[in-house]
């Protein structure tokens, strides 16, 4: 197997999740978004999203902060440096991948 | 690496025009400036003139530098409780776009104070001159925003502009008129968006709507 080939194999499990690419595709253009813009986005329900969101939190690819916007409880998620960073080699990955695919 | 992420950088941007608050604000800007150019005018060679003068530069400095805290004071209260908030990554501009920028507000601020101080007239041409620089203006949003309406709305300005000039009317009246008219399409459009938002998008239910 050649090495674009193997990259695929390679490929980060966390992020090779597609409700999570799909999260940290959004959190990459941006410098914040809360829970609901995400919710609305991403289409997922309110657990899936809160338990994808807690993955990558865990993996530290995205910080989570729980404030107040006056008396509405608000949840704003970010991209760490970290997390664009691996987005970012997933994303090659997956070119490298389809470059070498090609018909 | 983040440059080629078209789709999620155009709907975040496209996120920004989704409830008509910025065209309602630039509408009722036009509508100010327009009051104030012909209070202006009407009272030329007074000391009021000069005081209107002064308000019209602070109107629109105003609207140019705290124009986006405002929009974000009103889509606090109506866009974020229904869609979420969501805060724009600071663009990065070259060098040349910063000096083209800051060459044109010095100008554009130049030819106002010197029209102010000096009680210059502005040529019958002024409404057609300035529905062109919007026009493009507008029209490099639209692109930059995939929002096609906005091209309407620089085309009904530009047409306005040539409609005025046609109409023969003296320009203390054609500009104000001018910037009067495209601020109620403007007013008109926005109020239209943000109604059919509002109408589309309740606020969620009283549950926690970020509950995790």
């Amino acid at each position: 197997m050649s090495g674009d080939l193997r990259s695929l194999a390679d490929v980060n499990r966390l992020i090779h999740e597609p409700s999570r690419s799909v999260i940290l595709a959004i959190l990459a253009v941006v410098e914040s978004a809360d829970f609901l813009y995400l919710l609305r986005e991403t289409g997922l329900t309110k657990g899936n999203l809160s338990v994808h969101l807690s993955k990558l939190e865990e993996a530290g690819y995205v910080n989570i902060e729980k404030t107040y916007r006056g008396k509405i409880p608000l949840t704003l998620c970010r991209m760490t440096d970290r997390g664009l960073q691996a987005f970012n080699e997933y994303r090659k990955q997956l070119k490298q991948f389809v470059e070498s695919t090609k018909e | 690496m983040t440059d080629d992420l078209k789709e999620p950088q155009l709907r975040t941007l496209q996120y920004w025009t989704v409830d008509g608050v910025g065209e309602l604000f630039v509408g009722l800007l036009f509508l100010l400036v327009a009051i104030v150019y012909y209070l202006q005018e009407s009272t030329t060679g007074s000391l009021l003139s000069k005081v209107f003068g002064i308000v019209s530069v602070i109107l629109v400095c105003g609207g140019a530098f705290g124009g986006r805290w405002i929009m974000q004071r009103v889509k606090e209260r109506t866009t974020y409780p229904r869609t979420g908030y969501v805060a724009y990554k600071r663009e990065k501009y070259s060098k040349g776009d910063v000096a083209i920028a800051v060459g044109v507000m010095t100008l554009i601020l130049a030819f106002v104070i010197f029209t102010t101080v000096t009680d210059t007239r502005l040529t019958n041409w002024g409404p057609v001159v300035c529905g062109l620089i919007m026009g493009v203006l507008v029209i490099q949003a639209g692109y930059r925003l995939g929002q096609p309406r906005y091209y309407l709305l620089a085309f009904i300005g530009i047409l306005i502009g040539i409609g005025l000039v046609l109409s023969g009317l003296r320009i203390e009246y054609s500009f104000p008129l001018f910037f009067g008219l495209d601020g109620l399409i403007l007013l008109g459009s926005g109020s239209l968006k943000l109604v059919k938002y509002l109408h589309k998008t309740p606020v969620p239910s009283p549950e926690s709507p970020d509950e995790r």
